[in-house]
């Protein structure tokens, strides 16, 4: 049988209270081990259940049980029982599940306290110091002094009010030609006038393409866009998005205006499977989020949306699942600003000290999504800090995780 | 020994859900079971001993150090978990798509860390979306907006290192903007 205790029954601390626990899984044992360990190192001490005075029993476990009906009857009645409902055994410690520190705690020091009031004087001449040790609490609480790690840990300042200037790893995963495909490349200077930083998506793929998707998702059918220049159908259900051509050549499909209107054509599913079938290349076939956002900022290259106003407060409602989507620069910290804030584009652009461009591709694409919601309060103004410059740890972070990235 | 520059995530989730391979993905050095980590303890215990809790660590510049913990032990017996996110800056959540019951599990684990999320933050990446898909990750978003949260959760594979640094760089992002603008 498994057994980590043999190893550290220390001859010299026979005064110390020896437990058992029956019925636990190797990892929940190993971590009573290390929670005693850590907190009653001085008063007790994880044992074989041939050695113990103590035990802690899974009752819920059949093995503990059985194990501790084999226990003689004093041993028996002094036992903590964990389970699910109260096993109603006179003279046992009952301890619901989920296992909390902060009962376990003072339970284990009534086990210790018992054994203290038996113990003969021998025991207690080995022991002159009853005060309890600097990691446990006399009224057995949740030690409020944590060793080593914690200690040091506790209560520190981490310096979130600190600006974040480095890069993001992932950030940095794109090359110029994609954030140019994605983002543009206008200095702020350009964008002057609606013409550069506006566009109509409405004049562009995709707006059908959002359309369709809908229906795809509403009335769980496959629905094929016909006028388009290329083949893009939608598998029922809206998740999967059939798109014939490559990446790279589509994206430049998506910023020209739509010659002539595109149209939707609800297609039946065995059409759609036959054609999934044929796609050898799974490039072919899109997740319909990913691509959507995709086709968003090739659509804008930096610019947003008609509905969007440079300096109309947005909020995002949710994080889009950027593991799976395209990020461009500053994507992450622009997002977490419009979760937590209600801001125009001009207002996060000016508070990361970032280009517009990057701005109003992350506004473009998350409203692609219905991410963005209108706030009414339009005349807020952030003040710019100055922090820029001062390392701090989210920085430092972001370096190491830039070169494991 | 942990000194002032060192600083913690903890990273939680059911048995399974890929908190090891994770921390694996992104540590300086394989992981290692806290037990040995214990200075008088590691001469004392087997090599073979069961590995309490996941660990693994980054070196920052100015030699602090980020340390990444994996919660022990299962659902039932979490009583290590109120200790262990003393001084942690912030929780990952991975949920397991492929158990019966991933909201129940989402719900469970937010509820169980949820002092400790409302004072740092907290980043949920679901994993096994590769091989059940629902619910989706739109799901879980409504779900989330069902429980009032607006926090970040993303489709992962915890093999991939990509995926984790998303879910940390996310994670400090939120922090940051935890902190209100200044209104002029």
């Amino acid at each position: 049988m498994w057994s980590p205790f043999k190893l550290i029954c220390d001859p010299l601390k026979d005064t110390v209270l020896k437990i058992a626990v029956l019925g636990m899984s190797e990892n929940t044992s190993s971590v009573f081990l290390y929670f005693m360990e850590k907190y009653f190192s001085e008063e007790c001490q994880l044992v074989d259940p041939d050695d113990a005075q103590e035990f802690i029993v899974n009752f819920d476990s059949s093995r503990g049980k059985k194990q501790w009906k084999k226990l003689p009857q004093a041993k028996q009645l002094s036992a903590i029982l964990v389970a699910d409902t109260d096993p109603q055994k006179s003279g046992c410690q009952w301890l619901p599940k989920p296992l909390e520190g902060s009962k376990l705690v003072p339970a284990i020091r009534e086990l210790i306290q018992n054994q203290e009031g038996s113990s003969d004087k021998k025991s207690e001449q080995h022991r002159p110091n009853k005060e309890p040790t600097p990691n446990t609490t006399p009224s057995g609480k949740l030690p409020v002094e944590m060793p080593q790690a914690e200690a040091s840990l506790k209560k520190r300042s981490v310096g979130y009010s600190q600006k974040i200037n480095e890069q993001s790893a992932i950030e940095l995963d794109l090359s110029a030609g994609d954030i140019e495909d994605c983002c543009g490349k206008e200095d702020d200077a350009k964008y002057t006038d609606a013409k550069h930083i506006y566009y109509d998506d409405e004049n562009t793929l995709l707006a059908p393409l959002k359309k369709a998707v809908q229906v795809a998702r509403q009335e769980k059918c496959g629905v094929e866009l016909s006028g388009a220049s290329t083949s893009i159908c939608i598998f029922p259900g809206g998740e999967e998005i059939y798109i014939e051509l490559d990446d790279r050549v589509f994206r430049h499909f998506c910023i020209m205006p739509l010659s002539k209107g595109v149209n939707l054509q609800r297609t039946d599913v065995s059409k759609l499977q036959s054609q999934k079938m044929l796609a050898n290349n799974k490039e072919h076939i899109h997740p319909a989020e990913s691509i959507i956002w995709k086709i968003a900022l090739w659509t804008s290259r930096g610019r947003l949306p008609k509905d969007i106003k440079i300096d109309q407060a947005i909020k995002m409602q949710f994080w889009p699942d950027f593991t799976r989507l395209q990020i461009t620069p500053y994507a992450l910290r622009i997002t977490s600003l419009w979760i937590s804030q209600s801001l125009s584009p001009l207002q996060v652009a000016r508070f990361l000290e970032i280009p517009l461009r990057y701005v109003f591709a992350v506004a473009s694409a998350a409203h692609s999504l219905e991410a963005i919601s209108f706030e009414n309060d339009d005349n807020r103004s952030v003040s710019i800090g100055s922090g820029r410059s001062s390392p701090n740890l989210f920085n430092n972070i972001l370096r190491r995780l830039r070169v494991r990235g | 020994m942990a000194n002032l520059n060192d600083y913690k995530i903890i990273f939680t989730g059911p048995v399974g859900a890929g908190k090891t391979t994770a921390i694996a993905s992104i540590s300086d050095k394989p992981p290692v079971s806290t037990n040995k980590l214990a200075s008088d303890f590691t001469s004392r215990i087997k090599s073979e001993t069961t590995v309490a809790m996941d660990y693994g660590m980054m070196n920052l510049d100015d030699g602090a150090v980020l340390h990444l913990y994996g919660t022990p032990g299962q659902e039932r017996f979490n009583f290590m978990w109120d200790i262990l996110i003393t001084g942690g800056i912030g929780l990952v959540l991975l949920i397991d798509n492929r158990r019966k019951n991933p909201f129940g599990d989402l719900s469970f684990y937010l509820n169980a860390f949820k002092k400790f999320i409302e004072e740092t933050g907290v980043v949920i990446g679901i994993t096994g979306m590769d091989v059940k898909a629902e619910p989706t990750h739109r799901e879980y978003r409504n779900e989330l907006k069902r429980l009032g949260l607006e926090v970040p959760i993303f489709t992962i594979d915890a093999r991939h290192k990509r995926d984790i640094v998303v879910m940390l760089e996310a994670l400090l992002f939120s922090l940051v903007s935890k902190e209100p603008l200044t209104k002029s």
